[in-house]
C-alpha cells in the first residue's frame, strides 16, 4: 500500500471548487507526516487549468481525464475512471469534498472498489500505521467516533467549510494525463443546468464569518440589515439563511443552512431570528463561535450560542453593524 | 411499474442513544421510527404508481421491531412490506447493509426503480443507495428535488456544486429524494386500520445466502467513540440600549479573537 494521498478535484468551467482545494491543502500537511504526496484527480473539462489549480494548493501531480465521454457529470463514467486509476496506482486513501459530487460518487466508487468509505469527516490524522483516521459527529451530533477504513484504499468524504484552502504557491504540478475507456454507456443524461442566482458572491462554505437570518427577517428586503451588517464584517462575511427564508424565496436555496441545505463551519456564526431547531443546527454545529439574536429568550437557539442577545433583530443587527464598522475603522 | 422502496428504522429520540463500552449503540430507549426522508420516497413511489400503474414495495434491513414501519409505509400506499432481519447481519456498516440489501432486491425480482431517502437521520449520510446501484449495476442519481416519470424514464431536479440541474434517468435506476420532492400524505384511520392487518414477507440469510455479511463483512471499524464535550453555558450580553448591547458584543467579539 503507498501512503500517497489522492483528491478527486471537483470543477465547473475550468474553476476548481473550493472546497476541494481546501482538501487538497490538508491533505498536503496530512502527506508530509505520512511521508507519501499528495496526488489530485481532474475529471472533466479544461482540467488543465484546474491542474493549476490543484498544483498551486499543494498536489505534487495532478491526473487528469477528459473527453467526450467526460463532458458532463454523470456517475458511472466518473466512477469507473477512478476505479481504472485507483487499481493502476493503489493509494492508501482517496478524499472528496462532501459537496453534492462528492457524496454521489464517493460511496459508488468504494463500492466499485469493494472498500470502505467514511463520510461527511470533521477531522482526519494519521495514526501510528500510516492510515489515515477519520473523525465524525454522528447521531445528530450526540456522539464524536474516530473510524478507520480497514480496506484499501481509504475512501473519506470531508465536510466543506471546515478546511480552508491555504495560500496558492507558485508551484506548478506534473501533470499526468489519462487516457481510460468511458463506459459504452450511461444511464443519466445532463438536459439543463441553472447557475445559482448568488453566483459570484463569496460561497458560504468559505465564509469566515456568517451571518444568518430566519422566518423573522419577514421577507427579501428584510435580509438588507444582514447584508450591511455582513459588509460591515468585511470580504469574509457571507449571508446564510434558516428554511423557511429560503423557502420564501427570501435568499435562494443556495444559501440554506442546515440538514437539507449546506453545511458551514465558520469562526463566527450569528444567527439573527432563527428558533435553533435541530435540522437548522446540524448544518452549522462546526462553527467556533455562535452568537444569537433572537427575541425570545426561551429560544433554542440560545442553548447552543456561546453568545447570546434577547431582543429585537431590527434594533440590534443595525446597531451591531454601526459598532462593527466604528471598530474596524 | 415496479417500484421497490428503501426504507430504514431510526431511533426517535438520538439523544436517548447510549453508547456502550465497546463503542456499539444501545438504541432500547430511544423510540423507533421510520427515517423521515424516506416518508418522501415513499409517497413519490406512490404518486408513480397512481399515475402509471404499477405496485409499491418497501424493503427494510433491521432488527425485528421493523414492521412498525413497514406498517407506516402500507397505511400511506405501499402496496408490500418486505423486512429483512436476521441476527447475524447485527453490526452491519453501510457497505454490509448494502449487500444484503442488494441481495433482498435480486431475490425479490426485478424492478423498474428504486428508490430511497437522501441520506438517514441517525448519522448515515447517504452511502447506502449509490452502493445498491453499483451492486445493481444500476444509473443513480441522488439528492433529487422534484421528479417527473415516464414509462422508461425520470427527469429529476438535482441540486448540484453551484446551481440546479435537470438529469434524465433510464430506468430502471436508483434515484435518492430529498424532503424538497414532496408533501407525504397522512394515513386515513381506515388505511392505518388496514395496516394493522397486513402481513409482511421475512427474509433471513437463509434465503438471501450473502457469504460475509454483518460487523465481519464491515470495512469501517470505530476506534473510539465519546460524548462531544458540554457546550459551555452562554453568555447573555446586555445592555440598556441596542447601541450599548451593540458595544458590549463587539467587545466580546474582540476578546473572543473573532473580530
Ligand atoms: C426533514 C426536514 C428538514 C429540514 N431541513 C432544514 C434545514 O436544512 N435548515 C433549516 O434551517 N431548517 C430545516 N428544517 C426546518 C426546521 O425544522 C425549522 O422549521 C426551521 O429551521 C425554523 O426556521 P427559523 O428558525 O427561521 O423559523 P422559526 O422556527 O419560526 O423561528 C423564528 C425565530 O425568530 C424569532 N423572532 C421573531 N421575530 C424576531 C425579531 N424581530 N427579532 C429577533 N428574533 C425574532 C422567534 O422568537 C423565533 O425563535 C427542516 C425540517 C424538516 C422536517
Ligand atoms: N437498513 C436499511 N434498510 C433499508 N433501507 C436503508 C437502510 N439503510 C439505509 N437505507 C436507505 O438508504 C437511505 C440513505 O441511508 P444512509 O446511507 O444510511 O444515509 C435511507 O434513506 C434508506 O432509503
Amino acid at each position: 500500500m503507498s501512503t500517497d494521498i489522492w483528491v478527486v478535484v471537483d470543477s465547473r468551467d475550468g474553476i476548481a471548487s473550493d472546497a476541494s482545494l481546501a482538501i487538497v491543502t490538508e491533505a498536503a500537511t496530512l502527506a508530509a507526516t505520512c511521508g507519501g504526496s499528495v496526488v489530485a484527480v481532474a475529471i472533466g473539462q479544461r482540467c488543465d487549468e484546474v491542474a493549476a489549480q490543484a498544483g498551486a494548493y499543494g498536489a505534487g501531480t495532478v491526473r487528469i481525464v477528459e473527453g467526450a465521454a467526460y463532458a458532463q457529470y454523470s456517475t458511472q463514467a466518473w466512477t469507473s475512471a477512478l476505479a481504472a486509476l485507483v487499481t493502476a496506482n493503489a493509494p492508501g486513501a482517496v478524499l472528496f469534498a462532501a459537496t453534492a459530487l462528492g457524496s454521489d460518487l464517493a460511496p459508488r466508487l468504494a463500492a466499485r472498489l469493494g472498500t470502505g468509505l467514511v463520510s461527511d469527516v470533521t477531522a482526519l490524522s494519521v495514526a501510528a500505521d500510516g492510515r489515515l483516521t477519520f473523525t465524525k459527529n454522528t447521531l445528530g451530533g450526540n456522539l464524536l467516533t474516530q473510524c478507520v477504513v480497514t480496506s484499501v484504499p481509504q475512501i473519506g468524504t470531508v465536510r466543506t467549510g471546515l478546511y480552508k484552502k491555504g495560500a496558492p504557491t507558485g508551484r506548478a504540478p506534473q501533470v499526468v494525463r489519462e487516457d481510460v475507456p468511458a463506459p459504452a454507456q450511461v444511464g443519466t443524461q445532463v438536459l439543463s443546468f441553472t447557475p445559482d442566482a448568488s453566483d459570484g458572491e463569496l460561497a458560504l462554505e468559505d465564509a469566515d464569518i456568517v451571518v444568518s437570518g430566519g422566518r423573522a427577517m419577514g421577507s427579501a428586503e428584510g435580509f438588507a440589515v444582514l447584508r450591511a451588517l455582513a459588509a460591515a464584517f468585511g470580504p469574509g462575511a457571507a449571508v446564510g439563511a434558516s428554511r423557511p427564508a429560503a423557502d420564501a424565496g427570501w435568499l435562494p436555496t443556495s444559501q440554506e443552512i442546515g440538514i437539507s441545505g449546506k453545511t458551514v463551519s465558520p469562526d463566527l456564526y450569528l444567527a439573527c431570528g432563527i428558533s435553533g431547531a435541530s435540522q437548522h443546527l446540524a448544518g452549522m454545529s462546526g462553527s467556533k463561535l455562535v452568537v444569537a439574536v433572537n427575541s425570545d429568550a426561551q429560544a433554542p437557539i440560545f442553548e447552543v450560542a456561546d453568545l447570546g442577545v434577547v431582543g429585537d433583530l431590527f434594533e440590534i443587527v443595525p446597531a451591531l453593524t454601526d459598532a462593527v464598522a466604528r471598530h474596524r475603522g | 411499474m415496479k417500484i421497490l422502496v428503501l426504507v430504514k428504522q431510526v431511533p426517535a429520540d438520538l439523544g436517548a442513544v447510549k453508547l456502550n463500552e465497546d463503542h456499539t449503540l444501545d438504541r432500547t430507549a430511544a423510540g423507533v421510527q421510520l427515517n423521515p426522508v424516506d416518508k418522501n420516497a415513499i409517497e413519490a413511489a406512490v404518486q408513480i404508481t397512481e399515475q402509471l400503474g404499477g405496485e409499491v414495495t418497501v424493503l427494510t434491513l433491521g432488527p425485528a421491531t421493523v414492521r412498525a414501519v413497514l406498517k407506516e409505509a402500507v397505511s400511506v400506499g405501499a402496496h408490500r412490506g418486505v423486512a429483512v432481519t436476521d441476527d447475524v447481519f447485527a453490526g452491519s456498516d453501510a457497505w454490509a447493509t448494502a449487500r444484503v440489501l442488494a441481495a433482498a432486491a435480486r431475490h425479490l425480482g426485478s424492478v423498474d426503480l428504486v428508490l430511497a431517502g437522501k441520506q438517514s437521520f441517525d448519522g448515515g449520510t447517504g452511502e447506502v443507495p449509490a452502493m445498491v446501484a453499483e451492486l445493481l449495476d444500476l444509473p443513480q442519481v441522488t439528492g433529487v428535488t422534484a421528479l417527473t416519470a415516464a414509462a422508461d424514464s425520470l427527469v429529476c431536479t438535482q441540486v448540484q456544486d453551484g446551481g440546479q440541474a435537470q438529469v434524465r434517468v433510464s430506468l430502471p435506476a436508483v434515484v435518492t429524494v430529498d424532503e424538497y420532492v414532496n408533501t407525504p400524505r397522512y394515513p386515513s384511520v381506515k388505511s392505518k386500520l388496514a395496516a394493522n392487518k397486513a402481513t409482511f414477507d421475512v427474509l433471513t440469510n437463509a434465503e438471501l445466502g450473502v457469504p460475509d455479511v454483518g460487523l465481519a463483512a464491515s470495512v469501517t471499524t470505530i476506534v473510539s467513540a465519546t460524548r462531544p464535550p458540554a457546550r459551555q453555558p452562554g453568555v447573555r450580553i446586555e445592555g440598556d440600549t441596542p447601541a450599548q448591547v451593540a458595544e458590549n458584543l463587539v467587545a466580546a467579539l474582540v476578546a473572543a479573537h473573532v473580530l
